[in-house]
């Protein structure tokens, strides 16, 4: 009887969508360091267990602006069951651009925190002057600075776009699970400021940091393996036993 | 007092008279207009400029800070062609971003394209990306008001995509596209929707056509609202919303 029931809640999904960042990408493993390796992400896995079509739109590098797109664009041109969404650095910008082999965005990293202290990526403030200042098409002449953006912007934008997969998917009455895959790199005393926390409330170890009392995808698997859930010592990500932990998390969160 | 957030572009920007050409004007724009006739505060965060992006984060920035406090949120959504950088916040006096106008007119087309290349070595966004795009930041703001039960309306300011070369018409290819697009249907509380023409829709600009001719205009060389312009969008929106 235990066995029919479990069939049955197996074969209530046709299809999910996955959304996130290299943590997610289906391909991730050809890219593995220091050589490609095979096999399933956390996406399929759950495809697997539910017997159901993945729609996995994860990219390596993605920030949040470029998740919320892709995963949104994915819920509009499907009838789907459930969204699972790993979301990414909260300091990387995405551009949009021309398709080139199905990426639709380029994103960079802004700010990155270096232990205790904060600190700017020089390589990337000098990105943002030669792209934004010295070949910005300005109008009149006119000159602007052009400092990558601050973390509390960064805050401000990435929340809303948190909130707005949420509230979506909740109108859309699509079951949605999601959680943060690794450090936001910004500083827990700026999260806990914005004035609405409170107003997600369907994020797995939400603020996703520490010292705010939430967590990441990154810290559970710490948590529970130390550093053996990493594909190698030069490639931080999450292996084939870190990619099942995070599989199980998932659907333990989604109660599927 | 009850507040009423608005988000825009130049065309509600509240300083656009101040930079009206051939000089400088002085009249009210529609925002406050309807501010004053429903007496309530108007939080107006339009800039001249803004695309898309930049309006949904800074209107959706404002109902955060007036929460509990929101009688009514309009926004009037720019060209869909418009692609907005977030800098940092010392250029804050012009706001949080920077955008790219593509346009046929002064060539900025071909220099937007330029600065693509430039910078990424990839092209501007297709069609396509861009109606995905701005379809997920105005669904996804009506879906907020919704659920923050707020009361919400909006509108197209003008074409969403321009001409970007001589020859093209962009009109009928954005038209096939958006009528494709599995969110029309699911578009609310917005005048004139689905804007285009061929659609059966509007934006401001065909609206003001039609019932002014072009004495909304500021002036030949001005294509934005007068004061006359302003109190006809006002008004049109004021009855639509109430």
């Amino acid at each position: 009887m235990q066995k029919d029931l479990k069939k049955n809640i197996m074969s209530k999904y046709s299809k999910i969508i996955v959304g996130g960042c290299s943590w997610t990408e289906k391909d991730y493993p050809k890219f593995a360091k220091p050589k490609p390796l095979d096999f399933k992400m956390w996406g399929e896995l759950i495809g697997e267990k539910l017997n159901c079509e993945v729609i996995n739109t994860a990219k390596g590098g993605y920030g949040n602006k470029a998740i919320y797109h892709q995963t949104l664009k994915a819920i509009m041109n499907n009838k789907v069951d459930h969204v699972f969404v790993m979301w990414s650095e909260w300091t990387r910008q995405d551009f949009l651009l021309d398709t080139l082999n199905d990426t639709e965005y380029v994103s960079i990293p802004t700010w990155n925190i270096d232990k205790e202290s904060t600190i700017s990526n020089k390589v990337i403030d000098k990105w943002y002057d030669d792209s934004f200042n010295k070949n910005f098409p300005k109008k009149n002449d006119k000159k602007f600075v052009a400092p990558i953006p601050s973390m509390k912007q960064l805050i401000d934008t990435t929340i809303n776009y948190i909130y707005s997969l949420e509230v979506i998917c909740e109108k859309l009455n699509i079951k949605y699970t999601t959680c943060q895959a690794i450090d936001t790199c910004i500083l827990p005393s700026l999260i806990i400021k914005h004035p609405h926390l409170e107003h997600i409330k369907n994020f797995h170890g939400w603020p996703p940091t520490k010292d705010l009392g939430g967590f990441t995808m990154s810290n559970l698997l710490k948590k529970e393996y130390g550093q053996d859930f990493k594909i190698s010592d030069v490639d931080a990500h999450p292996n084939e036993m870190g990619q099942k932990f995070i599989a199980n998390k998932l659907m333990e969160y989604a109660n599927v | 007092m009850s507040k009423i957030i608005v988000g825009g572009c130049s065309f509600a920007d509240k300083n656009m008279p101040r930079h009206a050409k051939p000089k400088p004007l002085d009249f009210k724009v529609w925002a406050t207009h309807i501010g004053e006739w429903s007496d309530c505060e108007v939080i107006n965060v339009a800039l001249s400029g803004y695309g898309n992006q930049a309006i949904y984060h800074t209107t959706l920035k404002e109902i955060w800070k007036n929460l509990g406090d929101i009688k009514h949120v309009y926004v009037m959504w720019s060209e869909w062609a418009r692609q907005d950088f977030m800098l940092g916040e010392q250029i804050k006096k012009d706001g949080y971003f920077q955008t790219v106008i593509p346009r046929l007119e002064n060539d900025e087309y071909n220099k937007t394209q330029a600065f693509y290349q430039r910078t990424w070595s990839r092209p501007f966004p297709s069609m396509q990306q861009l109606i995905d795009t701005n379809m997920n930041y105005i669904y996804s703001m009506q879906t907020i008001c919704k659920q923050l039960n707020i009361k919400y309306t909006a509108v197209q300011a003008m074409k969403p995509i321009p001409q970007f070369i001589d020859g093209e018409l962009p009109d009928s290819l954005f038209a096939f596209k958006l009528i494709k697009h599995p969110l029309i249907e699911n578009i609310e509380n917005f005048m004139g929707w689905p804007m285009v023409d061929s659609l059966g829709g509007s934006n401001i600009v065909d609206m003001l056509n039609l019932a002014l001719g072009s004495s909304w205009r500021i002036s030949l060389e001005d294509a934005h609202p007068n004061d006359k312009g302003q109190r006809f969008i006002a008004s049109k929106l004021y009855e639509y919303s109430t």
